[in-house]
């Protein structure tokens, strides 16, 4: 599939510059995405149940998430991104169970 | 913050993370898909590649798509590749890209880029484009290349000839015959002698009589004026909008049409290339010129003392000019030239 770096993204990267494991973990959900050919191979791909995939709800309805890391500096770190016309759009590095992604959305 | 670029990693990685997540043995997982212990051992080391029939046993054991983990070992070994000519050429990886105008193809979408944000990527999908597995590949394919200019860039070239190849693919045309290229040229001294100047009119003309034809911008800093080539005993005539007066780009297409003529054969094997850059080819020249008008005619015309080329019937005006100012009888400021040999409405181009 298309991936496109949104700036909330690339400003949220910081969290794992330092943190080898993250930056490998995240490099293989990247090329999982690159791989898979649509949204509904990358919803019911084995190996994006094994990266922790899930849609989120509520607030965060329209976006989704893989695990990258259990031990970000302040919890799980998560990859959130979101989907349209056959482009999944990395929308934000979160490591405060989704609360610093909530506060960043409420500024943009 | 600046992303860190993304490596692509072998399948073996990712079936490590499967292996582990699933809690499934080395020893189990290699009798599943029908190998020795220590054979999986070397594969998720790295040590060997996978073979096809270890690709679809991995397939049935753990229902990842065979497509998928092709995918991977191919980006993985091009990300390989491409580090390896890297290092040989002792070339960054932008400086690789700023080749190809990479920036420039970003903006005009001619490749469908996977992930414009990550350098690496954007090379694949280029060469991947260009329908090659490594870099080296292409410069092999350059060698086919007829009338190489000094100021050429390969790897400009290389991306203009493929966007037009792939326009041309679509394009149907009828049987080729050697005779009809005349037919070709009283078409054109018809639109020129009328002011007219249609693409699409011409590739409908072109294709009717057995030619393919795209007329394609090139890329910032190329100076590729037309190519013509042969595939399966289809011509195909490839222009740039480098001129973007009338006379100029018929003279551009004459040329190209003079090469069908007189090189067909040889075109079977490689593509020949115009450019821009004062180095004449004279012989398709010379007929292209003498296409355009007469050469007995024109000689008549610059003999005499006075020449009215408002009453000029026989032969397009904007081609007269376009030859005497070729020969610096005229400077391009002359206002019949200007008045002849217009810029060509941007709405009459594709």
């Amino acid at each position: 599939m298309i991936i496109s770096e949104t700036s909330g993204y690339k400003n949220s990267f910081g969290k794992i510059k330092k943190n080898y494991e993250a930056r490998g973990k995240l490099n293989n959900v990247l090329n999982h995405i690159e791989n898979v050919n649509n949204y509904n191979d990358l919803k019911n791909h084995p190996m994006s149940y094994i990266y922790g995939f899930e849609e989120l709800k509520d607030d965060l309805a329209g976006f989704c998430r893989f695990s990258i890391d259990k031990n970000g500096r302040n919890g799980k770190l998560r990859l959130i991104f979101s989907y349209s016309n056959d482009t999944i759009h990395l929308e934000y590095i979160s490591d405060e169970h989704y609360t610093d992604f909530k506060r960043y959305k409420r500024k943009v | 913050m600046k992303v860190i670029y993304m490596t692509h990693v072998s399948f073996a990685v990712v079936l490590k993370d499967y292996l582990n997540e699933n809690n499934i043995s080395n020893k189990e997982f290699a009798a599943r898909i029908g190998i020795t212990p220590k054979h999986l051992i070397d594969i998720l080391s790295g040590e060997v590649e996978l073979s096809t029939s270890i690709i679809q046993s991995i397939s049935v054991v753990t229902n990842i798509p065979v497509d998928y983990i092709i995918k991977f070992e191919e980006n993985h070994r091009m990300e390989n590749e491409i580090e390896k000519f890297l290092n040989e050429k002792n070339i960054s990886l932008t400086q690789y890209l700023n080749k190809f105008s990479y920036r420039e193809l970003l903006k005009n979408k001619w490749i469908q880029f996977v992930h414009v944000d990550d350098k690496m990527t954007t090379l694949m999908d280029i060469l991947k484009y260009l329908r090659v597995s490594k870099p080296d590949i292409l410069y092999k394919l350059d060698k086919n290349i007829l009338y190489k200019s000094k100021n050429d860039k390969p790897e400009l070239l290389m991306i203009w000839l493929e966007r037009c190849y792939r326009i041309a693919k679509d394009q149907k045309v009828a049987a080729y015959n050697k005779d009809n290229i005349e037919l070709i040229v009283d078409y054109i001294n018809t639109c020129a002698k009328n002011g007219e100047f249609s693409e699409k009119d011409l590739i409908k003309t072109f294709n009717k009589y057995g030619i393919k034809l795209v007329i394609q911008e090139d890329l910032p800093g190329s100076k590729i004026r037309g190519a013509f080539k042969v595939n399966k005993d289809t011509p195909s005539i490839y222009i740039t909008y480098k001129h973007k007066r009338i006379a100029d780009i018929y003279f551009a297409l004459l040329h190209e049409l003079a090469h069908c003529k007189s090189d067909f054969n040889q075109a079977k094997a490689s593509s020949m290339v115009s450019y821009d850059d004062g180095n004449c080819e004279d012989k398709a020249d010379k007929q292209a010129l003498n296409w355009m008008v007469d050469d007995k005619y024109y000689q008549d015309i610059i003999s005499k003392s006075f020449y009215d080329i408002d009453n000029e019937n026989k032969y397009p005006k904007c081609f007269i000019l376009y030859r005497l100012a070729l020969d610096k009888r005229i400077e391009f400021s002359n206002e019949y030239y200007q008045l002849y040999n217009y810029v060509i409405d941007s709405n009459d181009l594709k």
